[in-house]
């Protein structure tokens, strides 16, 4: 049934299992629009599987999706891409033997790409897109500080900047929601710290509504509006990020997680 | 963008040297060296129409040679003149039966029909990745191979259709030759044909950018079939001749080859190995013959493959397309750079 309280987005009682493991229980979240939503939760607690449900590329065993007033519940990537969700990977997913502008463009196609037969003839039509696919993937290049690499092969860029290409891939399809899965993971302090302040920007600029999930705690309680944490893939907390700070199940959670670490 | 406002004078420009040389061969040749220009052509054709699926996008498939067969007798039968029909299909449907077309159409349905017979086999069979793929792709030749036996009301059986007319022209198989190229390299270069490239290297992330998967797939398969057919109609029409075993597994071997020595991806690569090995394998025969040797041309062809894979395993050209005018200009500044200096 469509939302009708104004959410983007709203995951009901969300169930995912793999075989016998139970990733994701009875999960329940909103994104209302327009805010920058972090998801948190110690490492398998289940938040890529939740990205993986949300996007379409895993099938949820019960539990329901709305975005935008859509039941989009097992809907293909496809789809979901074009209804305005648009995601990074955790393990970076780029078109490896790709120029960076490449990887890009591809994320144009499915608004502005023309057709076989205007591509083939050479349109007018089909020229003039592809140069709005050229010059709007330049733009989102710039947006993550990357349009002076936009001619390397992406596979030979460093770490950082591969995560930035799929970010800047993700925000070219120009999405209502953008789902980023650990954007900063392998980058150092001050390139993490400026990426925080990149995505604070584009959700301020653009009101672009952003579901986050990180391990760095200072970016997460730093812009996050909203937070939402799941432990052993169940719903643990929600609320801001100070109610989240002070709440005992979450600080059992995390430094639970850290002593049983230690005694390892 | 300058690559786009310059390609067609230059495409131009390089189909006005090959019509040249086209016509310089049919001065100078005698037929049966015509033929192995004719084969050279129509390989040409077929190793960069396989580049779509198997370069462009990634799926490994083997299913050319069941498109050519289907190509080959559809263009046959349209072209086949009625009285003939009648003398060697007597059991044709009636709507087959009366039709007697001209050469191209006949071509452009067969290819057709190869498209049309790729989309319906696609959708089921472009879910299956990698080497089941390939094994798929290799039973649709052996089931449009007994198809072609067992039809034998349209296709005279395991007889096959003999004394067709010899329509194919040099000039025939390069008007081929230059759309095949044409439509290639344009895709390529193009918005949907880096689709084709992003399933290829990453199918879920494409998939999450909104890159319509399993259609781009089929369409790539199809497309590439569209080609096999006309070639295989070019090629009966060549040979004269058409069985349902004319076009096989070898074939298809050969074809694969050529794609993945020339570079998965690259139209030049392609291009270049298909004539490369065409010739290679028409020049040993002789050589094999006198020395007694027979078969040796295959295996020093399938070591030298073997040892470009090892040195090269993208293939001699990768994805890329060396830019010949470069190339030219590159040469020219060596001819140059010697006569600047003092002697
Ligand atoms: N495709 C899969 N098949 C089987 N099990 C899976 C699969 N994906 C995830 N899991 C399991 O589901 C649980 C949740 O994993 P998930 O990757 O969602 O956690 P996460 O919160 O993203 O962790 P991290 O912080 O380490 O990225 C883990 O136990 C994991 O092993
Ligand atoms: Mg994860």
């Amino acid at each position: 049934m469509p939302s009708d309280n104004g959410a983007l987005l709203s995951v009901r009682q969300l169930n995912k299992s793999f075989g016998g493991i139970k990733a994701l229980s009875g999960v329940d979240f909103e994104i209302p629009q327009g805010v920058l939503a972090g998801l948190i939760g110690p490492n398998g607690s289940g938040k890529t599987t939740a990205f993986n449900l949300v996007t379409g590329v895993l099938k949820p065993t019960s539990g329901q999706i709305v975005f935008r007033a859509v039941d989009v519940t097992g809907n293909a990537p496809e789809r979901n891409a074009e209804l305005g969700m648009a995601r990074t990977f955790q393990n970076i997913r780029l078109f490896r033997d790709l120029p960076v502008i490449d990887n890009v463009m591809v994320g144009l196609h499915m608004r502005n790409g023309p057709g076989f037969w205007s591509t083939v003839l050479g349109l007018p039509r089909a020229s003039i897109a592809e140069r709005n696919i050229r010059k709007e993937a330049l733009e989102a290049l710039e947006v993550l500080g990357l349009a002076d690499k936009a001619h390397q092969i992406v596979a030979n860029l460093p770490y950082g900047d591969q995560r930035k290409v799929e970010f800047a891939r993700a925000l070219a399809t120009k999405p209502q929601l953008l789902l980023l899965d650990e954007p900063t993971a392998g980058m150092n302090p001050q390139e993490t710290a400026d990426l925080g302040k990149t995505i604070s920007k584009l959700h301020k600029d653009l009101s672009l509504t952003v579901l986050l999930v990180e391990h760095d705690m200072k970016m997460v309680m730093g812009i996050c509006e909203e937070l939402t944490v799941i432990n052993q893939g169940k719903m643990l907390a929600s609320g801001t990020p100070q109610e989240i700070q002070n709440n005992s199940a979450v600080i059992d959670a995390y430094l639970g997680r850290r002593r049983e670490k230690h005694d390892a | 963008m300058s690559d786009r406002d310059t390609f067609l004078p230059k495409f131009a420009a390089l189909a006005l040297i090959g019509a040249g040389l086209v016509f310089w061969a049919r001065s100078v040749l005698d037929p049966y060296a015509l033929s192995i220009v004719m084969f050279v052509g129509i390989n040409v054709i077929l190793a960069v129409s396989l580049n779509i699926s198997n370069g462009f996008t990634g799926l490994f498939s083997l299913g050319h040679p069941a498109f050519m067969t289907i190509g080959g007798y559809m263009t046959a039968i349209l072209v086949m003149p009625a009285a003939r029909k009648g003398l060697m299909l007597p059991d044709l449907p009636a709507f087959l039966a009366g039709q007697e077309w001209s050469f191209l159409p006949a071509l452009l349905a067969g290819g057709s029909l190869s498209a049309l017979v790729a989309v319906i086999v696609g959708f089921p069979v472009l879910r299956l990745r990698g080497h089941y793929l390939a094994v798929a792709t290799l039973g649709l030749i052996f089931i449009v191979q007994s198809l072609a036996v067992n039809l034998d009301g349209v296709t005279r059986g395991a007889l096959g259709l003999s004394g067709l007319p010899s329509l194919t022209t040099t000039w025939w198989v390069y008007g081929f030759v230059l759309l095949t190229l044409f439509v290639c390299w344009r895709l390529k270069h193009s918005s949907l044909g880096r689709t084709m490239l992003a399933i290829r290297e990453n199918e879920l992330a494409a998939a999450c950018l909104g890159v319509r998967v399993a259609r781009t797939r089929v369409f790539a398969f199809a497309l590439g079939a569209f080609f096999a057919g006309i070639a295989g109609g070019l090629w009966v029409h060549v040979v004269t001749l058409i069985s349902p075993d004319s076009f096989s597994f070898g074939l298809a071997f050969q074809l694969v080859v050529m794609v993945v020595v020339g570079g998965t991806g690259s139209i030049t690569g392609a291009s270049i190995v298909a004539a490369v090995l065409t010739l290679a394998t028409e020049f040993l025969k002789p050589v094999e013959e006198s020395l007694n040797l027979y078969g040796a041309s295959q295996i020093a062809i399938a070591v030298g493959v073997i040892l470009i894979l090892i040195y090269r395993p993208a293939g001699l050209f990768g994805t890329a397309e060396p830019q010949p005018l470069n190339l030219i200009k590159r040469l020219g500044s060596r001819h140059t750079s010697p006569a600047n200096s003092p002697e």
